[in-house]
């Protein structure tokens, strides 16, 4: 597991770790907003429903 | 201590303070999370060593913190529901339940993205990542339970307990970075001796977490006094909510 950790930068010299992380963080975002906002969503459906 | 609980868990009380505390806490969640995302994108450097990839972080600390808070809080709530049976406990710790798995699921899920980029690999046996895995199916395991149960004074007891049990996996979680070999990184904002990160990253770091915290608060509230108002609109017999401490939960 130190291994990894340690070598990251050597990882990513040898092209098995992307340099560009712009998808990556993207993607955490992305569903950060989806999932987060679907919930918030969701209950004031249930509460405009229940009136 | 007993009294302050049966104070809070009168119905009538949580409906005349979710009034205004919905609102606020709506907005203060917009507010946090806009101005914490716009400092994680264009107030905040690039880490020496992880470069961009460190703006995972922004949303994969905060789900991570909340998805420990959000149990702790439901533990407790059961807790209180188990031992005084004030069953607004137990209906505010039901409706927090999917808000903690979405947030163990965001964490587990930006944190497999993030180890990708820095460690090369979407998953390891670590420590951390997997007591993580245990708080999600903890959370899954607390709501299959209310679900399946039909009797809901039971299925409320039952999953206290699994509630009240799983807190134990906590503790594991936040120390397991210390205790064993670990591919995570240690604390870097909740450690003796304070935050080792700058005020650049640090700030907007809090604020998505105020953020969170907030929405939570939201959510959680909103769920709730849902929940009670329905109650509240039920046939003749069931009409009138109870005044008094408790509140029965339906047979």
């Amino acid at each position: 597991m130190t291994f990894l950790l340690t070598n990251g930068s050597a990882l990513i010299g040898q092209g098995i770790i992307s340099a560009d992380p712009t998808a990556e963080i993207a993607a955490s975002w992305i569903l950060s907003a989806l999932i987060l906002g679907g919930l918030v969503a969701h209950a004031l459906f249930i509460e405009r429903k229940s009136r | 201590m007993a009294h302050t609980f049966s104070r809070l868990a009168n119905p009538d009380l949580f409906l005349k303070i979710s009034r205004p505390l919905l609102p606020l806490s709506g907005i203060l969640a917009l507010i946090f999370i806009g101005v914490g995302s716009y400092m994680a994108f264009f107030a905040s450097p690039p880490d020496y060593k992880q470069g961009e990839s460190v703006r995972i972080m922004y949303v994969h600390v905060p789900a991570a913190w909340l998805a420990i808070q959000t149990y702790l809080a439901i533990a407790i709530a059961s807790f209180v529901g188990f031992v005084w049976r004030h069953r607004l406990a137990d209906i505010a710790a039901r409706k927090a339940a999917p808000l903690g798995l979405a947030f163990t699921f965001l964490a587990l899920v930006t944190g497999s993205l993030w180890g990708k980029v820095t460690w090369g690999v979407y998953w390891d046996w670590d420590p951390r990542l997997v007591s993580m895995l245990v708080l999600l199916f903890l959370y899954m395991g607390y709501m299959i339970l209310w679900q399946t149960i039909e009797n809901e004074a039971n299925a409320a007891r039952t999953a206290a307990l699994l509630a009240m049990i799983g807190a134990v996996n906590l503790p594991i979680i936040k120390f397991s970075v210390d205790w064993w070999d670990s591919l995570h990184q240690k604390a870097t904002v909740i450690r003796e001796g304070g935050p080792s990160m700058p005020a650049s990253m640090l700030w907007p770091l809090l604020l998505m977490a105020l953020g969170y915290t907030a929405l939570s608060i939201f959510y959680v509230v909103l769920r709730t006094r849902t929940d009670l108002l329905n109650r509240r609109v039920r046939p003749a017999d069931e009409q009138r909510m109870p005044s008094s401490a408790t509140l029965e939960l339906a047979p």
